[in-house]
């Protein structure tokens, strides 16, 4: 009862901090509307008049990077592969200076030089070649629109999380559910999904459109602090909790990764009344306790036991009917070694608060291991991390490398970001701001890693969802501080994470359609009013067009931002790097490499498709897509360019000056 | 930066690729302030040491330029 009534009260505090949150953007919205009468419409509601200060710049650019990916997904990876997470994410001990130092002061003078807005145009005025242009239009559209539909979909999960406890929030469900089911395509989702996706995207796409550039900025800024802030709570109270990080680290040495089969589930006694097992909950197999280990076993899948009855069946309909023995229910095992004092106590207290007549279980069948590290003490706090289907670990030394090179080049090569650092007002701006997105990202990913490594010693036995344990986390650590209204705060921040990358991303695209398609092909001396109606149209458009694609959305969310980010970058990065320092580059080799560069993105994880029969990358000789797809644009754009006619002499002159 | 990225590629992943995957079986484990000796040796030093060259890079390296304003015509 205490543990469902806190629940209760942390899902209102959330709904109440969200809420706030929310007006918060509205009027920052508000202000960045009213900023924008009197400046050329297309510069501000692009680019915010390319007069970003020190803290503006650096937050969003800071902000823009952490999407989704870092507080849901990286969680959840750190939770269940352990400390080899740090080797994966080595890279990023360069990225401010390699992704910002790299190309941003460059990129800022030719795109002032020529006027551009976007990235493509850049290109064009560059190289004085529209085909250029185009070509670069149509990758950044057909990429990007992949990343902010993974996006989307994440921004609605955490929302449905967030609002799982609020007794209002299920009763809608329950009247969507009721009202969408004899509709096609919409009808197969399930109601909780569909209101927090409307919800979302349309606060997002509203406040976007509104505000244009500098609303995102702006917003950007909130919840950068936000983000920052909710981690740095989060990695004190999870210290204090565990007595220090040495000792955490101790236990998690001793783990072994889990095992996972299927139990019957019985009663002692039957009872009354139905009772529900929920997904997660806790089983001691009396009796199995050996001297060194003691052994529990958790449900993965929710279960149900009718009145009158004794033995649990699964307790979702769809479930049912695809298995063929519906009372073996999905289970993990775990075994924790008796020295583990923090991790035991944190089982024994779960286990009481379950308030369930006691059960029994039997194991059904073979418990089935790790594909690595099943067995192997010390498997969290080494390379290549325990892996459940991998026999080669999580992270074989040469994906270490590929992960290496990936950051700060992916990096780099995204054009949303291209996009901020054509806006910073000048250098002093720019070298303030690698050091703030330094010192940001060291804030970030450093505390985070130890968070959720932790975590594994105080939430043990969430490898049944491990994408819920950031919001877990923050519930847990912020109750047991006796402070359950911070949760609000913290499960705030992924959710900041998502909506300040969808923002700049959707104005991203939408700049690209209405600078480079329209304004560009089809009506070049468009007056100011047109534009502008256009802009917001196009801004509403695209992020009604991501809802509805999203309704049904696929279950591969991480390969998906992979894919869109990767492809991003591997189309963009080379091009752009040359086309801002090497004079001789052509317009030929300029597309060529563009194309090369995506398409074998797009030719691997094709492969990748027919190979494993779901959608995935295929990583040719243990090497990722992205390392092939850089190796060959360069390569491409080498060669073509020998082969192609040299670029107007004027157009270097005007960017290179005199020598060049 | 190049040549940054170069030398942190080389410590983390020559040192781990030694020491990291060498790490489990052995106990009791290594522990320096807390973290696993491989992280802190492998990732929280070069963290370090990469953010000191980045600052000292934009504080004293980096040659502040005047931007060129804006051809306004081009703009809408």
């Amino acid at each position: 009862m205490y543990s469902s009534l806190l629940a209760a009260s942390a899902g209102n505090t959330a709904l109440i901090a969200f809420t706030i949150y929310i007006v918060f953007v509205f009027i920052l919205a508000g202000l960045a509307n009213r900023k924008q009468e009197g400046r050329s419409f297309m510069n501000e509601y692009f680019l915010g008049s390319r007069n970003l200060g020190l803290w503006a710049f650096a937050f969003t650019y800071a902000a823009t990077s952490a999407s989704g990916g870092s507080f849901m997904g990286f969680p959840s990876l750190i939770y269940s592969h352990g400390w080899v997470l740090a080797l994966w994410i080595g890279g990023y001990v360069v990225v401010p200076l390699v992704a910002i130092g790299l190309i941003a002061k460059r990129l800022n003078q030719v795109a002032r030089k020529s006027g551009s807005i976007t990235v493509p145009e850049m290109m064009r005025k560059r190289l004085g070649s529209t085909t250029v242009g185009n070509v670069g239009t149509t990758l950044l559209i057909f990429f990007q629109f992949f990343f902010l539909l993974a996006q989307f979909k994440a921004g609605a999960m955490i929302m449905t999380t967030l609002l799982d406890d609020v007794a209002v929030f299920q009763q809608a469900v329950n009247i969507v559910d009721h009202w969408t089911d004899p509709i096609p395509w919409i009808g197969q989702a399930d109601g909780d999904y569909l209101i927090c996706l409307l919800v979302f995207s349309v606060s997002v796409v509203a406040y976007t459109a509104w505000g244009g550039f500098r609303a995102v900025v702006w917003t950007d800024v909130m919840q950068g602090v936000i983000m920052g802030l909710g981690v740095m709570i989060m990695l004190v109270l999870a210290l204090i909790q565990l007595g220090g990080l040495g000792k955490a680290t101790q236990e998690i040495s001793r783990q072994t990764p889990p095992l996972k089969g299927k139990a019957t589930l019985h009663l002692e006694q039957k009872t009354k009344h139905e009772i529900l097992l929920k997904k997660g909950t806790w089983i001691e197999l009396t009796g199995a306790h050996t001297p060194t280990h003691k052994i529990y076993l958790r449900t993965s899948e929710r279960a149900i036991i009718d009145a009158k009855k004794t033995t649990a069946n699964l307790a979702e309909k769809k479930k049912v009917k695809e298995s063929k023995s519906p009372t073996h229910i999905p289970i993990i095992q775990l075994r924790t070694p008796v020295e583990n004092s923090v991790e035991l106590a944190s089982i024994k207290r779960e286990l009481s608060e379950q308030e369930l007549p006691k059960l029994k279980a039997t194991l059904q069948g073979n418990l089935t291991p790790y594909a690595f590290g099943a067995t192997k003490k010390g498997a969290y706090v080494s390379a290549p991390g325990p892996h459940s289907s991998k026999a080669t670990g999580f992270l074989p030394l040469l994906l270490a490398v590929c992960f290496f090179t990936f950051w700060p080049f992916a990096g780099s090569g995204q054009p949303s970001y291209m996009a901020r650092q054509m806006a910073f007002r000048d250098t002093a701006t720019l070298r303030h701001s690698i050091i703030f997105v330094m010192v940001y990202f060291t804030l970030i990913y450093f505390p985070l890693i130890i968070i959720f490594t932790s975590g594994r010693v105080l939430l043990p036995g969430w490898e049944i969802a491990p994408d819920r344990i950031m919001p877990e986390m923050a519930t847990y650590l912020t109750s047991s501080a006796g402070a359950p209204w911070l949760a609000g705060l913290l499960v705030a921040a992924p959710f900041a994470a998502v909506m300040s990358s969808v923002d700049s991303f959707l104005l991203l695209v939408s700049s690209s359609v209405v600078r480079d398609v329209y304004q560009q092909n089809i009506n070049p001396d468009a007056d100011e009013r047109t534009m502008k109606k256009i802009s917001y149209g196009t801004t509403i458009v695209i992020g009604a067009l991501a809802m509805l694609a999203m309704l049904n959305p696929p279950d591969f969310l991480q390969d998906l931002i992979v894919f869109g980010s990767g492809g991003l970058g591997a189309s963009f990065l080379m091009p752009v790097v040359l086309t801002l320092y090497w004079p001789k580059l052509t317009a030929r080799a300029c597309i060529a490499g563009m194309i090369s560069g995506g398409g074998t993105m797009g030719a691997l994880y094709l492969i990748g498709f027919i190979v494993n029969g779901k959608f995935g990358e295929y990583n040719l000789w243990g090497l990722h897509p992205f390392v092939w797809s850089i190796a060959i644009s360069t390569l491409v754009i080498v060669l073509v360019n020998k082969i192609s006619k040299p670029t107007d002499s004027k157009l270097v002159e005007k960017f290179f000056g005199k020598n060049a | 930066m190049l040549i940054v990225w170069g030398a942190a590629f080389a410590w983390v992943i020559g040192y781990c690729s030694t020491n990291a995957y060498s790490a489990a079986g052995k106990e009791p484990i290594k522990l320096v302030l807390g973290f696993p000796a491989w992280v802190f040796y492998g990732w929280v030093i070069p963290l370090m040491i990469a953010n000191a060259i980045t600052l000292w890079f934009c504080l004293f390296f980096m040659q502040d330029e005047p931007m060129e304003e804006l051809p306004e015509e081009d703009n809408v």
